[in-house]
């Protein structure tokens, strides 16, 4: 027997499963090997125990069990085919690991850069548009964004217009409507920011946009400045919003204008009463942020069309201008001025007759200002920039151009094409 | 008749130089001695009709380890591991004893534990063994070829054993409580 089968007898030394040859073979080699003779010195014990048949008969019925639990899974998985296969897919989980690790594949969040040049000449570019306030009641689709704001509204309204206990017409206490009003004014902000305002309005009441949001905003600073990242659901939102922005046209703003002075609001009337403060309807507001806007269209006798109709060579006609302020107005070519006059809100200013016998474009320019017109007019491109306009509205007869400062709005310069054939 | 004896000297002065080095692994040096010493002047009190080395090495190493043991209990017992002289060295005391059946339940636990981790074929190689079947039979009866074949699935299967053990048939605290006096001689 060879040295190394005979190390292999140890196993058999415990249990006691050698032949005598297997035996004297075992103990010769130990007698000389030390290493042998401790290996059998550290059987010892097990040796000592297996000598019992009790301690046997145990083992013998601990065999016989099956194995459970972990011992089982253990040992199921200790099978040659089910290594492998856990082997297969434990490299394949490292390999796919460490390939997405050298190729990173974009994930769901695209990151977006809104990058914004100031300011845009186009007329058609998304604006910054003060969110407005449907009036109560008025006929028109609510967008389902703004719905939760048009129903905190008209739950204002009613507790504005409901009486008091059984005292119908009793005033309704100023907390209330203080409580009321500031419930209406926080969360609607925001949902008016996200929400695509509606078209035109019957009353409203003008909000300031939030500067939280992301989108952008048209200020005339010249050098690009906003630099936006965010996430594809930030930047959903964003699109919805300048989505809504852009169907904010200059006719809606035109009139959200007008409508703004004068018109229902929630005004602190401290004072105005010599007393405590308390807060009134309908009490005369002061106009927020001003948009002038200029509603032109062209006179063929007397039948209106939109500014962008080709007039022929020749032809005599007249430009309606309907301002959205009190203030002033004055039609110029060049240097020469056409026409200039007082004008009030909402009500229509006809020019003279304008005939060019020429063919081609006749540059014009309308100036509307809230206060008398200085001899040095602005370069009608430079001051016409970020104006929005909306031309061919009102069933295509009439051009609509508002400005597009929020907070200086001194004056609206309209630079008008007439097209001649 | 001569001739036996000699041979059985020779036998026994080699089981001195063995059970002296192998004591000196868990003891110190001059302890490993006297235990050696102790076991070989018990063959030739107790055990002089015995002179084949078959009889007289497993016979020497449970004696080794009765001895350990109970050096190790006395060393416990007093809390003495540095004071332990060679004249209070007890004679190993073959009956059994509750330290003993203590030891010996925990060890049977281990190792029906330990068992059930183990794969098909070294179960039922086990289960032949404790039936007390040699290697030639269990050859025979699981089919190998050759006889070294068993031999070699014995070895692994008793390594995996001894792995899911903890690497010591016995309980890891009395390997412990060996080493750490062993450590103090």
């Amino acid at each position: 027997m060879r040295p190394e089968d005979i190390k292999k007898l140890v196993g058999g030394y415990a249990a006691g499963n050698l032949t005598p040859e297997e035996q004297q073979a075992l103990f010769a080699a130990a007698l000389e090997d030390q290493e042998l003779f401790d290996a059998l010195a550290r059987e010892q014990s097990l040796r000592d125990l297996l000598k019992d048949p009790a301690a046997r008969g145990e083992l013998l019925a601990a065999l016989d069990r099956p194995a459970g639990g972990l011992a089982a899974f253990w040992q199921w998985l200790r099978q040659p085919m089910v290594a492998g296969v856990v082997t297969t897919c434990f490299l394949a989980v490292a390999v796919t690991a460490v390939w997405r690790a050298m190729h990173p594949v974009p994930n769901g969040y695209l990151t977006v850069e809104v990058l914004q040049d100031a300011p845009r000449p186009s007329a058609a570019a998304p604006v910054t548009t003060a969110p407005v306030i449907p009036a109560p009641g008025a006929p028109q689709s609510v967008p389902a964004g703004q719905q939760g704001a048009e129903s905190r509204r008209r739950a204002f309204d009613a507790v504005a217009s409901a009486p008091s206990g059984s005292g119908g017409g009793a005033r309704v206490p100023v907390e209330a409507l203080e409580k009321s009003k500031a419930e209406f004014d926080m969360p609607a902000k925001k949902e008016m920011a996200a929400a695509p305002p509606p078209p035109p309005l019957a009353a409203a009441a003008p909000q300031p946009l939030p500067s939280a949001t992301a989108t952008p905003v048209m200020v005339a600073t010249g050098a690009r400045q906003a630099k936006v990242q965010e996430s594809v659901q930030v930047q959903a939102e964003n699109a919805q919003l300048a989505t809504a922005l852009t169907q904010a046209d200059a006719r809606s703003l035109f009139y959200q204008n007008s409508l703004a002075t004068g018109v229902s609001g929630f005004v602190d009337a401290a004072g105005a009463g010599g007393g405590a403060a308390r807060t009134t309807l309908a009490a005369p507001a002061k106009a927020p942020d001003t948009r002038l806007g200029v509603r032109v269209s062209i006179l063929r006798g007397d039948q209106e069309v939109d500014t962008t109709t080709v007039l022929n060579s020749g032809e005599s006609v007249r430009l309606k201008l309907i301002p959205n302020i009190d203030g002033f107005l004055s039609v110029t070519e060049g240097t020469r001025a056409i026409a200039g006059a007082s004008v009030r809100r909402l009500v229509p200013f006809e020019t003279p007759a304008i005939a060019f016998e020429a063919g081609g474009p006749r540059q014009l320019v309308i100036t509307l200002s809230r206060t008398p017109l200085s001899g040095a007019a602005n370069r009608a491109d430079a001051a016409a920039r970020g104006n929005l306009v909306e031309p061919a509205a009102d069933q295509g007869r009439a051009t609509y151009v508002v400005s597009n400062v929020l907070q200086d709005g001194s004056q609206v310069v309209v630079p008008l094409t007439l097209n001649y054939k | 008749m001569m001739r036996v004896k000699v041979e059985r000297e020779q036998v026994l002065a080699k089981l001195r130089e063995r059970i002296v080095l192998f004591a000196a692994s868990h003891l110190s040096r001059d302890s490993a001695e006297d235990l050696a010493q102790e076991v070989l002047l018990l063959l030739h009190e107790k055990y002089a009709h015995l002179d084949k080395v078959e009889d007289l090495l497993p016979l020497s190493l449970q004696i080794v380890r009765y001895k350990i043991m109970s050096q190790r209990r006395k060393a416990v017992r007093r809390g003495e591991y540095t004071q332990v002289s060679l004249s209070d060295i007890q004679l190993p005391d073959l009956d059994a004893n509750p330290a003993d059946f203590v030891e010996r339940k925990q060890m049977l636990e281990r190792l029906a534990k330990a068992m059930q981790g183990l794969g098909d074929r070294c179960r039922e190689l086990l289960r032949l063994k404790l039936q007390g079947k040699t290697f030639p039979e269990i050859q025979k009866i699981m089919g190998a070829a050759a006889i070294n074949t068993i031999y070699t699935w014995d070895h692994r299967c008793r390594k995996n054993l001894l792995e899911a053990m903890g690497g010591s048939w016995e309980p890891p605290a009395s390997a412990n409580r060996v080493d750490h006096e062993a450590g103090r001689h």
